[in-house]
């Protein structure tokens, strides 16, 4: 239904402004995924503008597939900020989407120590929370926004990053991995200085 | 946390990604052990407060962005129109609907209105067209002969990765381990499944190794070359004192295009049957190539025993005769 929408109207000047407001709905999430990517807010409203643009372009190419136009714009964010870097030249595009990523991934198997934390005060954790993400790599901390913010599926979040969706499960099993560790250090903090 | 329950489960479980066979026995087994219920009620924690702090950490776009998109939007529209109308033509478009255009109003009262010149012109251009088809069809080359595939030699390309791929993970653990990103087996016939575009038989290979002494390892994505995507399953048996021996399988969608060396001649790979290559100075282990027409099995192990074993189980799993 969106298909023949875009294609019948988005040439019309009325048209364009139903797909802005209907795309503009998501602009916070989509600026959020930029900041992920590029680290400054001017540099990510730039992005974002590119990726309006570039979504009006290809408008007619949109096809409804069950989840709206959210992972659609995540996915032309994508493409527009990684065409961007391999025109620049400036950071290698990576290129670790098969057997390369799961390299530096823990095996499945690899016990995370958190979950047995009786001493965790949950109320205490956002600040430790808040500089883990900070420090995760960009490749992970992107995945984890699509899936704890966004609420993706590994599927949709596999589409939009154009990578297998057993490197989504393995970025994000070592993000939340990595969390789990700043939190067992935390409690075992919490629990010598409260005696 | 108890033995038979990986972490990779529990996300999968908490994330919604398991199938509802898999959640129903996942259920059932955190009735019976607590300590994994900690390790789901920990897992929903802390999505809750990834999910708190990065919405308060990735702040919300500015409130000028909107403006600026607008304005850009409405910048590349006015672009676009510019080769039929001036900038104040645009303006007064985008107060009214545009008229409509000339293929969504072409009727079949349209046809009889248009000037017959037109339509004599589009008569001749559809029997031309019908004539040239016709014609290419009696005289042109078979479409067979348009596309036959670039036949891609096996030997060369994949069989020397697959080997020393499966020495690595034979001779290494660790390399073993971070491969098999998927432990369950029928995750990894789904995922493998999905991902290779053919059923990867994953499930019933391993009931039929099972019954001959191997496990279920793991399987994972792989980069075997002259494919676009492949896929590894991994098994091991415990022979007693020597150590585990390690079976993989290597997995790649067949379309036609493989060919392998045979007795020192390429020939195209015939689905149905095995071409055994033993080890040589191109690649250090023996390699057994299958293809149902589908999907080329490539497996490779230490020994032609283990191989036969193996070559057996795989085509019992594709319930076809064993070599």
């Amino acid at each position: 239904m969106m298909r023949s929408w875009c294609r019948s109207k988005l040439d019309t000047a009325v048209n364009r402004e139903q797909f802005e407001s209907l795309a503009l709905e998501h602009l916070d999430a989509v600026f959020r995924m930029a900041m992920q990517l590029v680290r400054h807010p001017s540099e990510a409203s730039d992005l974002v503008q590119e990726t309006y643009l570039k979504a009006l372009r290809v408008a007619d190419r949109f096809e409804e597939r069950g989840g709206g136009i959210r992972p659609w714009l995540f996915k032309i964010l994508h493409n527009v900020f990684y065409t961007s870097l391999a025109t620049a030249k400036r950071v290698p595009v990576p290129v670790d989407e098969l057997h390369g990523a799961i390299a530096d991934v823990p095996g499945p198997d690899e016990p995370a120590p958190a979950w047995d934390l009786g001493s965790l005060n949950w109320e205490f954790v956002d600040e430790r929370l808040k500089s883990a993400i900070e420090d995760l790599r960009p490749e992970y901390r992107t995945v984890l926004l699509l899936w704890g913010v966004e609420g993706l599926k590994y599927r949709e979040i596999a589409k939009i990053q154009d990578i297998p969706i057993g490197t989504v499960m393995s970025r994000l099993h070592r993000a939340r991995s990595i969390l789990a560790d700043q939190l067992a250090d935390l409690a075992e903090e919490t629990g010598r200085s409260g005696g | 946390m108890s033995e038979d329950l990986t972490a990779e489960m529990i996300r999968l479980y908490c994330d919604g990604e398991l199938s509802q066979e898999q959640v129903d026995q996942l259920q059932e087994h955190l009735h019976q052990h607590p300590e994994d219920r900690a390790r789901v009620e920990f897992e929903r924690k802390l999505q809750q407060h990834v999910h708190a702090v990065m919405q308060v950490q990735c702040r919300c776009a500015p409130p000028e962005l909107a403006s600026g998109i607008h304005q850009r939007l409405a910048g590349a529209a006015a672009e676009a129109d510019e080769p039929q109308t001036s900038a104040g033509q645009v303006a007064s478009r985008q107060s009214k609907p545009p008229p409509a255009t000339t293929a969504s109003t072409w009727s079949l009262a349209s046809w009889f209105h248009a000037p017959p010149r037109a339509n004599i012109y589009a008569v001749a251009a559809s029997l031309a067209l019908v004539a040239g088809a016709v014609l290419f069809g009696i005289f042109g080359r078979p479409i067979d002969a348009w596309r036959r595939p670039q036949l891609v030699d096996l030997v060369a390309d994949a069989v020397p990765f697959v080997a020393t791929e499966h020495g690595r993970c034979a001779d290494n653990g660790d390399a073993r381990a971070n491969k098999a990103t998927f432990r369950d087996p029928h995750l990894a016939a789904a995922e493998l499944s999905s991902w290779l575009g053919a059923t990867v038989s994953a499930v019933p290979l391993t009931d039929r190794l099972n019954e001959r002494g191997w496990e279920f390892f793991g399987g994972g994505y792989c980069g075997v070359p002259a494919s676009k995507r492949s896929g590894h399953l991994i098994f091991t048996r415990d022979n007693q004192g020597s150590g585990p021996a390690i079976l993989s399988v290597f997995v790649v969608p067949d379309d036609g295009g493989y060919s392998v060396l045979n007795k020192g001649a390429v020939v195209p790979l015939q689905p149905d049957n095995w071409h055994k290559l033993p080890a040589g100075e191109r690649f250090s282990r023996e390699v057994w190539i299958y293809s149902d027409g589908y999907l080329i099995y490539l497996l490779v192990s230490c020994s032609s025993d283990e191989l036969r074993q193996a070559a057996g189980a795989l085509q019992d799993a594709l319930g076809q005769a064993s070599p």
